[in-house]
């Protein structure tokens, strides 16, 4: 039954396009990049773009939608439920939880997105020239990024941690530090194909400098499922930011962000009775890591020639 | 002379609609496949010549169907002609008729063989799959015979091996094996011998012909290599941008050239023993681009012949005698040109 | 032409080129393939020599040895410059770059053979810059004058590969290859990939442009038909080793090495009345990680006598008919006398 009813709404869509050529209407419609209205095309990944940019601009423009300040304490108003005054209402010490959210997000955002872009830079300015130039070199740095990839991450952070100190930054750092061997990787394997095809064995023949071909010619080519990776990538560090905050190894408790408000939620008391302190929160974070991820899954399906549709 | 016709395919349109864009991938496609002989369909990539087997076996992609015209499988026995283009791709009847009437062989044997099941297992499955009574004793004997049959040497040892211990021309032989399985009335062959070396092409047409002989079996062989064709074809089909321009027996097409693509065509191409002062005149222009194909006859634009009733519509068939059709207004000139 | 008028642009001696197949936890190296197994072979200034042979007979491999993509495991590679002949592989930085402008080659897929998001113009500075071009002007000049060159127009140069059809890009290809005006350019199967019908015009265009640039061509090819129109001598490889070489001609009306015997009967040829006397090989090409023993060719050979397996047959020069004709056959001479008995 369902066979059918696909097929059926196959064979209307193919009518149409069919009626469409015919007319001639199509021919108009034909200018535009065809990746992008295939992007378009993607349900999916509109509604998980609008969800992106509609948390990020608050999260931007957090000093014009709401006049409290993230780290000012108020006595007087502890533990309020949501209400016109507080839109998700108030912490253990007052803290307005929306102005929080917002001014947290900024933090957090960053972090994540620092992270991917530096993982992304290290992992395919390493990954590239170590599968162009193969070799021992090559071998190396495969055992290099495996090395780090296998170190258990909770128990490298909590070491970094101890070592570096608690601040935003050395999270970035930390984070780059445990993931840039998964860029390392895409990046190399993308090249290690893209080496073999003509046009860089060419490029050898004229004898170019290495460096040229592999930053210049090659890297261009290897570029759309790296683009992918950070999108995904800034989504996974974000849930790992929120993570260690919780556990409280993140960023310095005074700094806002995501997870260091979800750290709030700890006990079961507040778990069990003031919902609003970590369930709006957690919604936002959910919703933007999964925007992301949306986002994500869209790019690669445009720039994947292999999926048509 | 119709007793021997196997399959029959009536003005057959297939199009494509992938990117939101409608290819005509074949636009009125009419052949007929006679039992004991090889119909050669002869085209550059692109031309519609794959699709053509494709939608005789139902094995289109999805974004495609079958718009128009009729491909009728005549049994000959109790089931009467079978009327293909009705039936659903993954319908219990067309499964039923792959493999056991019409098998089908490809370019890349590899990827028609599962790696990770011995040759004999795949072959005695398909041969199981379609005769429930078959015991898997008598279905590896059979696929042992088989085997055998192919020219596989060794046979004893080769049944239990995987597909990546053989070599290339070996795969397509125990492809061809496995097609040849359930005696199809119709094997139909998309360019089996393009990824092989000369020497061992040579062995497939070898194995091709005795197939053809010993077992009466209809191929359709599908190549874009004009030398190919004078080797095998009884029957040549000439495609070009969705169309056959000519078509009849080997000796019509080939000897007689009407359609100005077949004439230029072979006349591009380099033979063999005419050495390096012999005279290749290339096609001008190179092959319009799907979406945007000329208005009328396909070949117009890059024709030497092309004049102003090119321009208007496709040229309807027209049968010289015989077998022989081509699709060409001025196909009188073109005759006498050749004389 | 006779042979002493002939000035050697690239002599190649007893050159081998092994790969080595590695294994285990150390990458400890367990074989080779013998890709290239002792090679002598001499090209001449302006000749096209074809070489031919079926897949994994190293002919590529020959291609891309001799323009340093890959290193020899063996033997020498002397080129003749201006300033006199040089060892390839023994040249200094400088020397190096003056023998890449000496030798070029085109490659056989167009569809991998040009950057995907570079321009023509683009993808073609590079090399320029780099041999000297130093403004901008005068590289679109140059590629400009190159398109045109390849029967395209001078405008192509700023679109991307993705506009061209497979016969255009091909000749994209060319002109990369003749942008910096080699003398020496290795076509690595330049036409295999192309419809016939495209096929003709590349040939046609390769032909000119030799003609026009005093050109040199090393054509590698596994299709006989094409490689018998545009060269003037052929060698014919197996698994690694030329087993016979000769005038183009020579080689189809004379031919002597039961493999090439073998190899052009094989080939289906686009004429109907065409003679079919096809001499069927049995089995396979074995692996080049493990040749066969003495001539490579024994296995498959009707002619193959106990000798065969055991000695390495030399190529040995012959005369037939006043030319020379290579030969890699215990059984030449027996063979060469009933190819001219029966051709009279």
């Amino acid at each position: 039954m369902s066979a059918s009813s696909k097929n059926a709404r196959l064979n209307r869509k193919f009518d149409q396009i069919r009626r469409m050529e015919e007319s001639g209407e199509l021919q108009k419609k034909k200018s535009g990049n065809r990746a992008l209205r295939k992007l378009l095309n993607n349900r999916l990944a509109i509604i998980g773009g609008v969800i992106f940019l509609l948390i990020l601009l608050a999260c931007i423009a957090a000093p014009l939608l709401t006049s409290y300040s993230p780290k000012a304490v108020d006595m007087k108003s502890i533990l309020k439920a949501p209400s016109s005054a507080h839109l998700f209402g108030t912490d253990k010490i007052g803290r307005d939880v929306f102005a929080r959210v917002l001014y947290g997000g900024r933090m957090s955002i960053a972090i994540g997105f620092g992270s991917a872009l530096g993982c992304a830079a290290i992992g395919v300015l390493l990954g590239c020239y170590s599968a162009y130039r193969g070799g021992w070199f090559d071998s190396l740095m495969v055992r290099i990024s495996e090395v780090f990839m296998s170190i258990p991450q909770l128990i490298l952070v909590m070491m970094l941690v101890a070592i570096l100190g608690q601040s935003a930054k050395n999270i970035v750092i930390i984070f780059v530090i445990c993931g840039w061997g998964s860029c390392f990787r895409m990046a190399r394997s993308q090249v290690l194909s893209i080496r073999e095809e003509e046009y860089v064995q060419s490029l050898k023949v004229f004898g170019l400098n290495p460096f040229v071909i592999c930053y210049k010619h090659i890297l261009p080519n290897a570029l759309s499922p790296i683009i992918v990776n950070v999108t995904l990538s800034t989504a996974m560090f974000i849930l790992e930011e929120a993570a260690l905050s919780f556990l409280g190894l993140g960023v310095p408790m005074e700094i806002p962000t995501w997870g260091n408000i979800l750290n709030a939620a700890q006990d079961m008391y507040t778990l069990q009775n003031n919902w609003w302190m970590w369930l709006p929160t957690g919604i936002v974070v959910s919703l933007f890591v999964m925007s992301i991820n949306f986002m994500g899954d869209g790019i690669r399906d445009t720039t994947d020639p292999t999926q048509q549709g | 002379m119709s007793d021997n016709v196997v399959i029959s395919v009536k003005n057959l349109k297939t199009y494509f609609y992938t990117n939101e864009r409608c290819n005509r991938a074949i636009n009125g496609v009419s052949m007929d496949i006679k039992s004991g002989q090889t119909l050669c369909i002869v085209g550059e990539s692109g031309c519609g010549k794959s699709v053509t087997a494709t939608s005789i076996m139902q094995l289109l992609p999805k974004l495609s169907r079958i718009e128009e015209g009729e491909i009728i499988y005549h049994s000959g026995d109790e089931r009467g002609d079978i009327k293909i283009h009705e039936l659903e791709r993954s319908s219990k009847e067309m499964r039923a008729l792959r493999g056991k009437d019409i098998a089908m062989i490809f370019q890349d044997p590899m990827t028609a063989l599962n790696p990770v099941y011995t040759i004999g297992w795949q072959i005695s499955e398909m041969i199981r799959s379609h005769d429930k009574s078959v015991t898997k004793q008598e279905a590896r004997e059979r696929a042992l015979q088989l085997l055998t049959d192919m020219g596989i040497p060794n046979p004893q040892k080769r049944i239990d091996q995987y597909p990546h211990e053989f070599s290339g021309g070996m795969r397509q032989r125990a492809m061809i094996a496995m097609a040849m399985s359930c005696n199809p009335k119709v094997l139909i062959a998309d360019e089996p011998t393009t990824a092989l070396d000369v020497t061992i092409q040579a062995q497939i047409f070898e194995l091709m012909d005795h197939l053809k002989k010993n077992y009466n079996t209809a191929i359709m062989m599908i190549t874009h290599d004009m030398g190919v064709v004078c080797e095998l074809a009884d029957n040549v089909a000439v495609m070009y941008m969705g169309n056959i321009i000519e078509s009849g027996t080997a000796e019509e097409v080939l000897d007689h050239p009407t359609h100005p693509y077949t004439k230029a065509l072979l006349k591009s191409i380099p033979i063999l023993g005419k050495g390096a002062d012999q005279d290749i005149n290339p096609i001008k222009g190179s092959t319009p681009d799907p979406y945007n194909r000329p208005s009328g006859c396909q070949f117009e634009p890059r024709c030497d012949y092309a004049c102003e009733a090119c321009r208007k519509g496709m040229p309807e068939e027209t049968v010289l005698g015989g077998t022989h059709m081509v699709r060409c207004a001025r196909y009188q000139e073109v005759m006498k040109d050749g004389k | 032409m006779a042979n002493k008028e002939r000035e050697a642009l690239l002599t190649i001696k007893g050159l081998k080129t092994y790969f080595p197949v590695k294994s285990g936890f150390l990458g400890k190296t367990k074989s080779y393939v013998q890709a290239v197994n002792d090679i002598n072979l001499t090209i001449y200034k302006g000749e096209t020599l074809g070489l031919v042979g079926e897949s994994g007979c190293g002919k590529t491999t020959l291609g891309k040895t001799i323009l340093q993509l890959y290193k020899p495991t063996e033997g020498e590679m002397v080129y003749s410059f201006a300033d006199g002949p040089k060892n390839l592989e023994k040249l200094d930085n400088k020397e190096m770059d003056e023998a890449r402008k000496k030798i070029q080659i085109v490659f056989q897929d167009p569809q991998s053979s040009l950057n995907p998001s570079f321009t023509i113009y683009q993808s073609l500075s590079d090399p320029l810059k780099k041999f000297g071009v130093k403004t901008k002007e005068e590289r679109r000049k140059i590629i400009g004058d190159l398109l045109e060159a390849v029967n395209m127009r001078r405008e192509y140069m700023d679109r991307y590969p993705h506009e061209f059809s497979g016969g255009q890009r091909q000749r994209i290809g060319i002109a990369r290859a003749l942008c910096i005006n080699p003398e020496l350019v290795i076509c690595d199967e330049a036409v295999s990939a192309l419809d016939v019908s495209i096929q003709a015009q590349v040939l046609n265009l390769l032909k000119k442009l030799k003609e026009e640039r005093n050109l040199t061509y090393i054509f590698i090819t596994h299709d006989l038909s094409v490689v018998e129109y545009i060269s003037d001598r052929i060698a014919v490889m197996y698994l690694g080793r030329i087993v016979e070489l000769a005038d183009a001609d020579e080689l189809y009306h004379h031919t002597v090495h039961p493999y090439t015997q073998a190899l052009l009967s094989a080939i289906p040829v686009a004429d109907i009345h065409h003679k079919k006397n096809r001499i069927l090989l049995e089995g396979d090409v074995p692996s080049p990680m493990n040749p066969p023993s003495g001539c490579h060719f024994h296995g498959r050979c009707k002619q193959c006598q106990e000798i065969c397996k055991k000695e390495k047959p030399e190529l040995k020069k012959y005369e037939l008919n006043g030319r020379e004709h290579y030969v890699a056959c215990h059984f030449a001479e027996e063979n060469i006398q009933r190819v001219c008995e029966k051709n009279g």
